[in-house]
């Protein structure tokens, strides 16, 4: 788990999105880990603190495309409280970790590795630049 | 190596990546604290039963790709194994560990993170023993009026078994559906198609005995029958109109019989609203369509005399614009007099303002709407059925339209023009929204309950009803006498959403509860 990247994401838009990508052949760097939960709207601040806390070096929220929430605003819901822990970790001066919320759809798979990917060496940037 | 779990991969060997290898992925999970077996399918689509032998009497945790999924491996082998949904996991490494990883280090060791954290989730999870309600797949629908005919009709194809009870007073009162105004013959179509519908029983509301509430339903015996069960009843009575003063007025439902027949009308047509006392805004709703109507198929004149134009419905204000524009003529009233000499009507009136007198001499109709309500047979069966009223009666429509299609009692739904005013569309609409509900709420024979329903801890609740509020599929419930939140567990589609959301952390997902879940991602 240290020095990870997790992405929780959901059983629907997102878990084909994350299928669709290894279809197409993009593959990721081992940091990422992967978890499953029924909707990202079954996410909240305590989980992603948690995770960060154990030694993740990031939770990516990974959801289906804005409109096109099975349980229709679950994954809005999601971004509320990534925002909502976005904000906690800026004000209370943590460094080098980070919670996103990504939407992706299941024709998606390109832009979803590059997304990924992005994180990755944004986080990388800012341990050289230390 | 603990030996509560048994792990039950396909070995992938239809993978680019090359198959998986047994003895070190064994070496590598004699460390696991969860999985106790690695049992490793070849040829996984063609001949699994030998090796599911070895597995007796222990959770287990599936893997292969997501045409395993497809082709019903896991259903089947759950089923020859007698798994309970609480007892298995399912999980697809072919597109989320060998596909997603580049070197087969990294997807070894992902493979085992993957495998001992659902192995955490696994062990902490029960099997369904509470499984969920099941409404039996009996329909009972109560009324024969547009509504209750195209919900059967809707329902028939669901194969359920539908019974449709003809109510007493003739499919005709509200709105402008069965009187005509919509296409002519509605009703007598809808009817027949329902008489002739095979999944359709229709019993004559005289033959019927009262609802009795039993466990998990309904029963009602029909004449001399023996009671028949139902899982549901659908509330889709008509309304009815009192008749109109004895001046020789008529009332709408007579006035919408006039229109039905497609007479010609012609002269001046009279509505008196506010006569006895405030009409309310669904009443002055179907007053100003059926001016509407006649309007576009005559020149006849039409006043209406009102005290207050009240708009308090969605839709009303642009229609009193509409009628206005169409040349209707609205006239503010107090100290209304009405009388019939010999058949000719003589009203006169005074402005409210001014106090200017006002006449209308020898209109060819007036139109007094009666006091409309539940007919009594209705009332006793929406008591009979226990819904709860805002108004705190039965027999008050205008109170049981501001019900939503779920009622307090999970197999008790209300639609068509008990709940309001509407247009063929509308009710149309409503019949979908029952039948989907019914759906949700009847979970056919042979389909796994979801697993992961949300179970309220009566101690926590602050009875804030966030959850209530946040559901998207109303499957939180108020149970205002304990004053706890309770989820119906037939509606419950396992989101997580209310247990993410509640602030008293009352709500815990089945199966995935907050701590299985903390555990599990820091397996990973």
């Amino acid at each position: 788990m240290s020095d990870s990247i997790l992405i929780v994401h959901c059983a629907e838009g997102a878990k084909k999105a994350l299928a669709r990508m290894t279809e197409e052949g993009h593959e990721l760097p081992p940091q990422f880990k992967t978890f499953e939960l029924p909707c990202t709207g079954s996410v909240n601040e305590v989980l992603l603190m948690e995770n960060l806390q154990n030694g993740a070096n990031g939770v990516v929220v990974l959801g289906c495309r804005r409109e096109n929430c099975k349980h229709l605003d679950g994954n809005l819901k999601a971004e509320r409280k990534v925002a909502r822990v976005k904000r906690l970790l800026s004000e209370a001066g943590v460094e080098g970790k980070f919670v996103e919320m990504v939407y992706a759809a299941p024709d998606e798979g390109k832009r979803l590795h590059e997304t990924l990917l992005g994180y990755l060496r944004a986080g990388e940037a800012e341990d050289k630049s230390k | 190596m603990s030996d509560s779990i048994v792990a039950v991969l396909c070995d992938q060997q239809c993978s680019s990546k090359g198959p998986l290898q047994k003895t070190s992925l064994t070496k590598r999970l004699s460390q696991s604290s969860t999985i106790g077996k690695l049992i490793l399918l070849d040829k996984a689509c063609q001949d699994p039963e030998k090796k599911l032998k070895k597995v007796t009497g222990r959770k287990v945790l599936f893997g292969g790709c997501p045409y395993l999924e497809e082709s019903g491996f896991y259903s089947l082998a759950a089923e020859s194994l007698g798994l309970d949904p609480g007892e298995m996991l399912v999980t697809d490494v072919k597109s989320s560990i060998l596909d997603l990883y580049d070197n087969s280090e990294t997807i070894e060791e992902n493979l085992i993170g993957r495998l001992e954290s659902l192995g955490r989730l696994l062990a902490d999870s029960a099997p369904l023993k509470d499984r969920p309600v099941k409404l039996k797949r009996n329909v009972l629908i109560f009324g024969s009026g547009y509504s209750g005919l195209k919900t059967a009709l809707e329902l028939s194809g669901e194969k359920l078994s539908v019974d449709l009870v003809e109510t007493e007073e003739p499919p005709l009162a509200p709105g402008c559906l069965a009187a005509g105004l919509g296409s002519p013959g509605l009703i007598e179509e809808l009817t027949e198609r329902v008489r002739t519908s095979e999944h359709v029983a229709v019993f004559p509301q005289t033959q019927m005995g009262p609802i009795r509430s039993v466990e998990k339903g309904f029963t009602v015996s029909f004449g001399r029958g023996e009671p028949r069960e139902y899982g549901a009843v659908i509330f889709a009575p008509e309304r009815t109109e009192a008749p109109a003063e004895q001046i020789g007025a008529w009332n709408l439902t007579r006035l919408y019989e006039w229109i039905g027949e497609r007479r010609p009308i012609k002269g001046r047509i009279v509505f008196v609203l506010d006569r006895s006392s405030e009409t309310p805004p669904e009443v002055t709703q179907d007053i100003l369509t059926a001016a509407k109507v006649i309007k576009e198929r005559s020149h006849a004149e039409i006043w209406i005399l009102l005290k207050h134009i009240r708009v308090a419905l969605p839709g009303l204000q642009e229609l009193y614009d509409s009628t206005r524009e169409m040349g209707v003529i609205f006239v503010k009233y107090r100290n209304l007099r009405l009388h019939n000499e010999f058949g000719d009507f003589q009203i006169a009136g005074e402005d409210p303002q001014s106090g200017a007198p006002f006449r209308i001499d020898n209109p060819d109709r007036v139109i007094i709407p009666g006091t409309s309500g539940l007919s009594a047979s209705a009332a006793s069966a929406a008591e009979t059925l226990g819904l709860r009223l805002p108004g705190g009666r039965y027999t008050q429509p205008y109170s049981l339209w501001r019900l939503a299609n779920e009622s307090n009692h999970p197999g008790v739904l209300v639609c068509g023009s008990a709940r309001g005013n509407m247009d063929a569309e509308g009710v149309a609409a409503d019949a979908a929204s029952v039948v989907q509900t019914l759906r949700a709420r009847m979970v056919p024979e042979g389909i796994t309950p979801v697993e992961h329903i949300a179970s309220v801890d009566a101690d926590r609740c602050v009875f804030c009803l966030t959850c209530v509020r946040v559901c998207p599929y109303h499957a939180m419930e108020k149970n205002i006498e304990e004053r706890v939140a309770q989820p119906v567990t037939t509606a419950c589609q396992g989101c997580g959403i209310c247990a993410a959301e509640c602030p008293a952390e009352a709500i815990d997902m089945r199966n995935l509860s907050r701590e299985s879940v903390l555990a599990a991602m820091q397996a990973l």
